[in-house]
């Protein structure tokens, strides 16, 4: 027997299955596969209800929808391996082999789609976020509203942002609340004839009375740099977590700059700005011009 | 000032001054406290009020729920037990009362707030932090601005112990309030990076009645913890 006379046959069989199926369906059996399936719709939704009532205070939101949806799913296929072997007058082997036929070719046929589901359950196990984390990743910063099966949604700039899992699994990205402290270095330069040891102080007992500011680790204020125009002056502060997630970056620097500055300015310390003292010689008294060399040199 | 009031009302102590005034359909709620005035509306012209202290750590946000007391250090012989009283913050929560279940609708706190990082940047918690004194007996305090916590000091190593600091979670924190806010606690120091922090929901003086905490106002279901683990030293 060739290949080709093989699949005539099968055809012909299968044809053959196909009309004597369709001979054989009377609307009682529609009847049947409906409430079947309505039935296991409506069993998952009760036990998805159930699940939402009884786990909702003990397991994390993004945690339950994942596993209410698997159960609804497997509760769906069950209700459909119970009526439609019948329903199909088929037996149960070969049910289940037409089962594994589809989902073969479902698995080819969409590969993004299995890539993200499998993503999904290894991001589920690994946990590196979890509902309400602050990310950055890619260029999308905002704060994670919904972690799916296949896609974890977030929140950025008042919009929902949806990330595919496998872009999520597979590239890097910045999570700022996987600790529970932060730290943030700022940098500011004060006049050089102002006493910069006395500005130190001064932060530090600032910072001291700052709520956010994180009283341990300690703050490290120190002179860092003898700038052109300034003596630079660097904090390092530590501030919690949760409080930095909910402004950005730079609502945070004017706030710390803005104290900084209004503490040293009590203490009649300036921040410096760029100058540059250019003397004219012609608006220079001579007499207090400091001379140099000899005088037959000023006089052509 | 601590108790429960029917409205209208008017309690002053201090820098905190609450005034309820009834109106036709309403009633004013104005609270002044350290120069910060709030005011509310209730929607009935009479009810009542509960003025209570709750557990430190609400305020200005909900940051962390646990509440780190520095004091200055205590050298514990092995296997020597002491008991040491400390000061802590308190927040004050008023309640509106309505067929035996509690609703918050005001909190402040007349002490200052200063959050820390307890243990290392990876891997501590962050608390709320507060620096005692240490005294042998009841010390003296302003109720609507700190309590008493009575300390029991177990050192369970076989080695002397110095010990600077403990940190208690929230969730199991039992207020009572009398003369003085008041807190019951222990403290066992198995090792110099490994303590275990734990409450007792008993008064320290007779007459005290229990405060009614935020957990069971907010309606909000806790594992209650029974104890706390001190992972990151107590020093």
């Amino acid at each position: 027997m060739n290949t080709t006379s093989a699949i005539q046959m099968t055809t012909q069989t299968l044809v053959g299955i196909q009309q004597e199926m369709v001979k054989e369906f009377s609307p009682i059996d529609v009847v049947y596969l409906a409430v079947a399936l309505v039935g296991a719709y409506i069993i998952g939704r009760l036990i998805a209800s159930f699940l939402k009532k009884r786990l909702a205070h003990k397991i994390r939101k993004g945690q339950l929808d994942i596993l209410i949806t698997l159960v609804r799913l497997f509760i769906v296929i069950i209700g459909i391996g119970i009526i439609l072997p019948s329903f199909l007058r088929l037996s149960v082997m070969i049910f289940i082999l037409i089962i594994i036929g589809i989902i073969i070719v479902f698995a080819i046929s969409s590969q993004d789609v299995l890539s993200n589901f499998v993503s999904g359950l290894a991001l589920y196990y690994e946990k590196p976020f979890r509902i309400h984390d602050v990310l950055t990743a890619d260029t999308i910063f905002g704060t994670v509203e919904k972690f799916g099966v296949f896609s974890t949604t977030i929140q950025s700039n008042g919009s929902a942002v949806r990330i595919p899992n496998k872009d999520l699994f597979n590239k890097p990205f910045t999570n700022y609340r996987t600790y529970s402290a932060r730290r943030y270095e700022y940098v500011f330069g004060i006049r050089y004839e102002d006493d910069a040891d006395l500005a130190i102080r001064v932060l530090s007992e600032r910072f001291d009375q700052e709520t956010y500011i994180l009283k341990y680790p300690i703050p490290e204020v120190f002179v860092s740099d003898l700038a052109e125009n300034s003596v630079n002056i660097k904090m390092r502060i530590w501030f919690p977590s949760v409080f930095t997630t909910k402004q950005d970056d730079l609502s945070l620097k004017l706030h710390i700059l803005s104290r900084t500055r209004d503490a040293l300015k009590e203490q009649g310390i300036e921040i410096a700005y760029p100058q540059q003292v250019i003397w004219f010689g012609n608006t220079v008294d001579p007499e207090k011009m400091p001379l140099t060399g000899r005088n037959e040199d000023f006089q052509g | 000032m601590f108790g429960s009031y029917r409205y209208p009302v008017s309690l002053s102590h201090g820098a905190i001054s609450i005034n309820v005034t009834a109106d036709r359909k309403f009633a004013r709620y104005i609270r002044e406290c350290g120069g910060n005035r709030v005011e509310k509306i209730l929607g009935a012209t009479d009810g009542t009020l509960l003025v209570n202290p709750v557990e430190p750590t609400n305020l200005p946000e909900n940051i962390t729920g646990l509440l780190e007391i520095s004091f200055p250090s205590i050298v514990l012989k092995p296997g020597s037990f002491t008991t040491i009283y400390l000061t802590f913050p308190i927040e004050i929560a008023v309640f509106l009362e309505a067929n035996n279940l509690f609703d918050v609708f005001d909190l402040f706190s007349l002490t200052h707030t200063k959050f820390s990082l307890y243990g290392p940047p990876d891997a501590g918690p962050v608390t709320r932090w507060y620096r005692s004194g240490v005294y042998s007996s009841l010390p003296q305090t302003d109720p609507l601005r700190e309590g008493v916590m009575e300390l029991r000091l177990q050192n369970s190593s076989p080695n002397s112990m110095q010990v600077s600091r403990g940190i208690f979670e929230n969730t199991a924190m039992a207020l009572w309030y009398g003369e003085i806010v008041s807190l019951v606690a222990s403290m066992n120091v198995f090792s110099e990076t490994l303590a275990e922090t734990r409450f007792f929901d008993k008064p320290l003086q007779p007459g005290m009645k229990r405060s009614t905490d935020m957990f069971t106002a907010r309606k909000i279901p806790v594992v209650q913890n029974a104890s706390f683990f001190m992972e990151f030293g107590v020093t």
